[in-house]
């Protein structure tokens, strides 16, 4: 534990470390109090004086600084683990006098940083800070760490503030090779409707909505309506197709295996999005859980949230059944 | 501008600034300083980062560097000059290239250390001024340089360099508060290693047989050392305001030595013709009472009987509590002491040189007066008057005054004019005690601790009689008390309390505080207690109140009415805090007749405000609402009681 930690009740969220500036300084004030010793001048004196008030000047607007201040960060839509993340951080000064400068905003555990422009006495300033997810998953929302050093550089002070909620990290995109489907066993067609895929025939003429595809508008009905109208094209059959993830792997405690599955799953991920963004119907079967084919951004969505939370499982678990080819199968194979 | 460049600049301008007082208090030569201004001048101005010397144009300037300092003196005026003359050369050579971060650090090394020797030279006012700015400087340089460096060493971008007013007053503010009670609270205690072989040593009197002790300290002070009352009862003449404390004979090897002492000699009380009187009173403890030089009889404090030492001043006891009176009788023109002896004619090893300057000071003058009267006017116009010096510490004090400094304080003046008279063949003593002061009126007058001072006796014409060779400046002068608001006045007191209270303040001054403090905590400790709890008091009170009114729904002038209105319809407190609007509203329509639209009116308006945000009613039409409902509420309360005999009943049982 360290000292300052005793002072949690009184500020909490509260961290403090020394700077290399901090061991100069404390070179420079005992090398300046010998000096003052020594000669019993007075000057030397004042300025050890000065010295030492800077310090205490330093530490309590730095103080000042932390305490008068908010922060809030919205994250994006979506979130992919190893690829860069824009977070917005909402910076809040309630300070009536001091500005808050030279402000360093970080998310608690991940990289990346940000120096936030100056905030003016209550005042709110935003900045954008780059960071990543190193895995995938569902966590809680990262604290916003905002450090301060400022005015004179002797510690870095920083304060912790938890953000409410959970944020859901898709898995890692790799280069997406050719999909292995697997189809039910029992075979048949899906037949939908679904704006993503631009083959077929057009059904109907419809206002245009969020989503749709701009090369989908029918310019000359846009023009005669005064409203921007769609062609809404029919696919008469797709073919009901899976994305097959099996969970079973051999020793899933092991790192090594752990990490390989991530591979996986990031392999998986990475098909299922450039198929569902190419117009496909992809479904996605997670050993018992089964997402039906289906399109748009909601569904593909919906199996990159799945994916995100696949955890391994044993090979004691009940093998999947009911799909056609096992080859079709993304599974990982024991290695020697 | 990119970080190298924005380094350059500050450290250019943390090189112009360590300058000024390396040059104004004399710690280096201006000469020396060309070079570090020129190449800092050039770093601020310069748009491209400055390139650093080749290796081999540095190596050949290492030994001209040392050359150059053993030239400019060396040692012999002590460590911190040439230090300083090599400093301010090196940081020359290291600023040209110092964006790089190695040599970075030494160029700030060098600067600190050079703004550490500049501080230390310095006793000016001004110094306090020039720490708060640079202080500024520093935080200044902090807020725009440390960004970026973080901004760099993170990979993200910096936001435009600048500086915050507020941040940086509040800094200097704030730091200048905290440091006033360092200052006074850091101890002064003295090193093992203070007064080390170091090859100098302040000369600040003859400390072992003059009585003025550390002469700095005491020009600078401005406490009230003696009280006199002359027995005239007006104003009296200046040279009248002149007393002695100890009158000194023995100059060996630079010293002024106290002889053997005589044997104990004391004074009655026996007032003679053409005396006049005056009671003086010693404000502070001392070991000798201070008499005019014509003293004739003095009238010492009752219970203790004073005897005179080898340098004829009037010991007493030093553990006398002050104020000390006593009285004195004198003759304003004359100077009572011993006879002239061969003593007063001894002078020290360098008599050639000191009798082949008297006598070029001296001139065409013939008689001793004349010669005495050359001597002290020569003194007056040719040395400059300062209060601290550096002498070397084999030189004697004295002819390293006449020959090579040529400044000093007001002993270095009367010894050197003592010495100068007695290779003239005339007998001549320092004296040593307080002249001047400041009229406090009728008669009486002030003399502080600045009033010290040192003059010369001198036997001529068959008399002593009294030459001060010292500069006007440095001469204690007559106060009068309405020139206090003087610009030149109060710049002077500036002056006296920042060399009393900054630049000599010391280890006795913060016992002194220390025990002032206790006593002070003794009287003040029950009031400032019962002060604390009373203050502990209201702010538990106040930090109750804020949490009580946090804790309670505010209610707004409309809420306010509405409960007024339940009350009026006979509604016990604790049901009416409980009920809804809408219950209020359905206990008082069937009450209402005439003001059932303005009850309405009033109830749809609070819903309207308290959650549709709709502004709240003027006060006129609340007023015109609540007045026409409060009457018929009232007419019907009355009415029930008469016909009943008792208060409304319906409501109640809410409760």
């Amino acid at each position: 534990m360290r000292w300052y930690e005793a002072l949690e009740w009184r500020f909490p969220g509260f961290s403090l470390a020394a700077t290399r500036g901090f061991w100069w300084f404390l070179a420079w004030v005992s090398l300046l109090g010998l000096a003052a010793l020594n000669t019993g001048n007075n000057a030397l004196y004042m300025l050890l004086s000065l010295s030492l008030g800077a310090f205490v000047a330093s530490g309590v607007l730095s103080r000042h600084t932390l305490a008068h201040l908010r922060g809030e960060i919205a994250l994006p839509g979506e979130i992919w683990a190893g690829s860069s993340c824009r977070v917005a951080v909402r910076l809040r000064n309630s300070s009536r006098w001091l500005p808050a400068w030279g402000v360093l905003c970080r998310l608690e555990g991940l990289p990346g940083a940000v120096l936030a422009p100056p905030v003016p006495p209550r005042g709110e300033v935003g900045a954008f800070l780059l960071t990543k997810f190193p895995r995938r998953g569902l966590f809680p929302k990262p604290a916003l760490v905002l450090e301060v050093r400022l005015p004179l550089g002797f510690f870095v002070k920083a304060l912790h503030l938890p953000q409410g909620g959970q944020v859901l990290v898709f898995p890692r995109l790799v280069a997406a090779g050719a999909p292995r489907f697997a189809g039910l066993e029992e075979g048949g067609l899906v037949a939908g409707v679904g704006p993503l895929r631009r083959g077929g025939e057009v059904e109907w003429l419809r206002e245009f909505r969020a989503g749709d595809d701009l090369r989908d508008i029918h310019w000359k009905q846009t023009a005669r309506q005064g409203r921007v109208i769609v062609m809404e094209r029919r696919e008469r059959e797709r073919p009901r197709r899976y994305l097959v993830l099996d969970p079973r792997v051999p020793r899933p405690e092991d790192p090594e295996t752990l990490r390989r599955f991530d591979d996986l799953v990031a392999e998986v991920a990475s098909v299922a999005r450039k198929l569902v963004q190419a117009g496909e119907a992809v479904g996605l079967v997670i050993g018992a859980q089964v997402i039906p084919p289906a399109w748009g951004p909601e569904h593909l969505r919906r199996l990159l949230a799945a994916l995100a939370l696949a955890e391994p499982t044993s090979l004691e678990a009940p093998a999947l059944s009911g799909f056609a080819g096992e080859r079709a199968t993304y599974r990982l194979v024991a290695t020697p | 501008m990119s970080l190298r460049l924005a380094w350059q600049r500050w450290l250019g301008l943390g090189a112009l600034a360590v300058l000024p007082p390396l040059g104004l208090s004399g710690a280096v030569a201006w000469p020396f300083l060309l070079p570090l201004a020129l190449v800092a001048l050039a770093a601020v101005t310069y748009r491209t980062p400055l390139r650093p010397l080749p290796n081999w144009l540095e190596n050949l300037l290492a030994p001209l560097i040392l050359a150059a300092v053993a030239a400019a003196g060396g040692l012999r005026f002590g460590v911190v000059r040439p230090v300083a003359h090599l400093l301010v050369l090196l940081g020359a050579v290291r600023l040209l290239g110092g964006t790089e971060p190695s040599r970075r650090k030494t160029s700030l090394a060098v600067l600190a250390l050079l703004a550490v020797a500049g501080i230390a030279s310095s006793t000016h006012p001004a110094l306090g001024v020039y720490l708060l700015g640079l202080l500024a400087g520093v935080v200044a340089a902090v807020m725009v340089l440390l960004p970026q460096e973080l901004a760099r060493a993170r990979g993200t971008t910096a936001p435009p360099p600048g500086v915050s007013f507020r941040v940086l007053v509040a800094t200097v503010l704030l730091a200048s508060l905290v440091a006033v009670p360092l200052f006074v609270a850091l101890p002064r205690l003295r090193s093992p290693f203070a007064a080390a072989g170091v090859g100098a040593r302040p000369v600040s009197g003859f400390r072992e047989a003059v009585a003025l002790h550390q002469l700095g300290e005491i020009k600078a002070s401005r406490r009230p050392m003696l009280r006199v009352r002359f027995e005239t009862g007006g104003p009296v003449d200046p040279s009248w305001l002149r007393f002695a404390g100890a009158t000194l004979t023995h100059y060996r090897a630079g010293r002024w030595l106290e002889p053997k002492r005589t044997a104990p000699k004391t004074s009655a009380w026996s007032p003679g013709r053409g005396d006049l009187g005056a009671e003086i009173t010693l404000e502070q403890s001392s070991d000798r009472l201070f008499v005019p030089p014509g003293t004739t009889h003095l009238l010492p404090p009752s219970e203790v009987e004073p005897w005179q030492d080898g340098t004829e001043a009037w010991r007493i006891p030093r553990q006398l509590e002050p104020p000390i009176a006593y009285r004195v009788r004198f003759q304003p023109e004359a100077v009572h002491t011993k006879p002239p002896g061969p003593e007063d004619l001894a002078v020290g090893s360098n008599q050639e040189a000191l009798a082949l300057l008297a006598a070029m000071a001296v001139g065409e003058a013939r008689d001793e007066l004349a010669k005495a009267q050359a001597l002290e006017r020569y003194l007056q116009s040719r040395y400059r008057y300062t209060v601290t010096t550096n002498a070397p510490l084999g030189a004697d004090p004295v002819e390293w005054f006449l020959f090579t400094s040529r400044e000093g304080h007001c002993e270095f003046f009367a010894s050197a004019m003592v010495l100068l008279l007695r290779t003239l063949g005339i007998p001549a003593r320092l004296q040593t005690g307080f002249a001047g002061g400041q009229s406090l009126g009728e008669g009486e007058y002030l003399l502080r601790d600045a009033n010290a001072h040192a003059w010369v006796l001198a036997y001529v014409q068959g008399a002593w009689r009294i030459f001060d060779p010292t500069p006007a400046e440095g001469r204690p002068a007559l106060e009068s008390a309405a020139s206090r608001w003087d610009p030149r006045a109060l710049w002077g007191q500036l002056e006296a309390f920042w060399d009393r209270w900054i630049l000599t303040f010391s280890l006795a001054d913060q016992l002194e505080m220390l025990a002032g403090l206790l006593r002070g905590a003794r009287q003040w400790l029950p009031r400032g207690a019962a002060a604390a709890l009373a203050v502990a008091l209201v702010y538990a009170l106040r930090r109750w109140t804020i949490r009580w009114r946090r804790q309670a729904p505010e209610v707004s002038p409309l809420g306010k009415l509405l409960f007024e209105l339940g009350r009026a319809a006979g509604w016990e407190e604790a049901a009416l805090r409980r009920a809804t609007p809408s219950e209020l509203l359905a206990s008082l329509l069937p009450k209402l007749t005439a003001s059932r639209e303005a009850c309405l009116a009033l109830f749809q308006r609070h819903q309207l405000v308290v959650y549709g945000g709709a502004p709240p009613p003027s006060r006129r039409q609340l007023a015109a609402w609540s007045r026409a409902v409060l009457e018929e509420l009232r007419r019907a309360g009355a009415a029930a009681r008469t016909t009943s005999g008792r208060g409304p009943s319906s409501p109640k049982g809410r409760g």
